[in-house]
């Protein structure tokens, strides 16, 4: 429940930051996910059926403040978690570039989900240009904030006696 | 059962996906959302967003106010760099501007003079104290000779006493060595104009009975055979008559400021004054 209560608060001032601060710096080319990149904590961290669930509602949450379509970012940062979930089994990946490449991939994950999710439901919105433009530019964006984000969680991880 | 709970966290993911492209499958083409979970989300976010625009709004100010000053620091510098360039050009064009009137008066002047004249160049001074010479760069390849008179618009400066081929010194009138036949301008009184040993100029072998005063101008008489009638050496400052013999003396500022002299012109032979000289350029 802690563990829980952790993320969400976690995921909370993520998306305060995607929604308020990001958009009205100026000179920012791209603004990286942070959810995603909580998505990519679960999934380097918590392999079990929690942490699916976990990736499905940040996704859910995300789909709250960003688009129309309610269920392609909870379908893309799920599909993101299952790629980062089998790199992390398959990599040793507590920091550093390993990190990195996971966050980077899921990343493009994330957007290459988010255009299947378009093309299925047949949106008007021009999902894969912006994904073309900008999808590997936001992934790497994501993949630099990726390690700071995964210390602050576990920092808030451990004010909270998880450990 | 053992594969199921092997892959827990596959086929979890698997149902998320499966429910999640059923949710975008479903919602895709309704232009409104009514799930109760993005309303509550919304709803908890809501006052939290209200809350911290605040800060938001403390951080983006002064992330603006950061980014200006890096843009005022880098305008500074190129305004700085863009001041220094002007300012050179300034001074060059300052430069030239000086060099331009000064070589005008010095054409003016030219003009009032009938003869052969050289202009030339002040390149050098005197290597010591003791004596008052100038080196210029003519000589007499130039046609420049020993003897030859130098003058400038403010007045007479000296003569030639040594020329090599492409280079000569001029011996000042403010010289000790130096003697110019001289008049007051005003009551036509003769004299010698000779230097002194301190770089100003005296005016002797002036009759006592003579009138000399101060603010008097001393003109060259043409009586040397170097510089011809009428040219401006300098102003009487003081009147000297305490002697007890025939002459009076009297000191003379020179009208040439041969410190700051840059060109003279070098007569080529004899030469005279056409007209009366011009006031000399206000620098």
């Amino acid at each position: 429940m802690r563990s829980f209560l952790a993320l969400a608060a976690a995921g909370v001032v993520a998306m305060l930051l995607q929604t308020g601060v990001f958009p009205a710096l100026p000179y920012l080319p791209v603004r990286p996910d942070l959810i995603l990149v909580l998505a990519g904590y679960l999934g380097v961290r918590h392999h079990n059926a929690g942490g699916a669930l976990g990736a499905f509602t940040l996704g859910y949450f995300l789909d709250t403040f960003s688009g129309t379509i309610l269920g392609m970012q909870t379908f893309a940062i799920s599909a993101a978690y299952v790629a980062m979930t089998i790199m992390a089994r398959h990599l040793w990946m507590e920091r550093g570039l390993p990190l990195m490449a996971t966050v980077f991939v899921g990343g493009c994950v994330q957007g290459l989900a988010a255009v299947a999710v378009a093309a299925l439901v047949a949106t008007r919105a021009p999902v894969w240009q912006h994904v073309v433009r900008y999808g590997f530019l936001e992934a790497a964006a994501a993949a630099l904030v990726a390690p700071a984000v995964f210390r602050c969680v576990t920092w808030e991880k451990r004010l909270l006696g998880l450990g | 059962m053992d594969f199921i709970r092997r892959n827990r966290v596959f086929l979890t993911s698997a149902l998320c996906l499966l429910l999640a492209a059923g949710l975008a499958v479903r919602t895709g083409r309704q232009r409104t959302r009514a799930d109760r979970l993005g309303r509550f989300f919304l709803e908890v976010m809501a006052p939290i967003q209200a809350s911290t625009a605040a800060v938001d709004l403390a951080v983006v100010s002064a992330w603006r106010r950061a980014v200006d000053l890096v843009r005022a620091r880098n305008e500074n510098v190129t305004l700085r760099a863009r001041v220094q360039q002007l300012e050179e050009a300034g001074d060059r064009q300052s430069e030239l501007e000086i060099e331009n009137t000064r070589l005008r008066g010095l054409l003016d002047f030219r003009r009032t003079l009938q003869g052969d004249i050289l202009t030339a160049r002040v390149v050098g001074r005197d290597a010591t104290g003791l004596a008052r010479t100038l080196v210029i760069d003519r000589g007499e390849e130039d046609g420049v000779v020993k003897g030859a008179a130098a003058v400038a618009p403010e007045g007479i400066v000296g003569q030639i006493f040594l020329a090599s081929r492409h280079a000569a010194r001029i011996l000042l009138v403010s010289d000790h060595n130096s003697g110019v036949d001289a008049i007051v301008q005003r009551t036509r009184a003769r004299g010698i104009v000779q230097g002194t040993i301190d770089s100003g100029c005296g005016l002797k072998y002036v009759k006592r009975t003579e009138d000399v005063q101060v603010g008097d101008t001393i003109v060259t008489s043409g009586l040397d055979g170097i510089f011809p009638k009428g040219l401006p050496i300098g102003r009487v400052v003081t009147v000297d008559k305490r002697g007890q013999g025939l002459f009076q003396s009297a000191e003379v500022a020179p009208r040439v400021d041969f410190d700051r002299l840059e060109e003279v012109l070098v007569a080529r032979g004899s030469f005279t004054l056409i007209e009366e000289a011009p006031a000399p350029p206000e620098e």
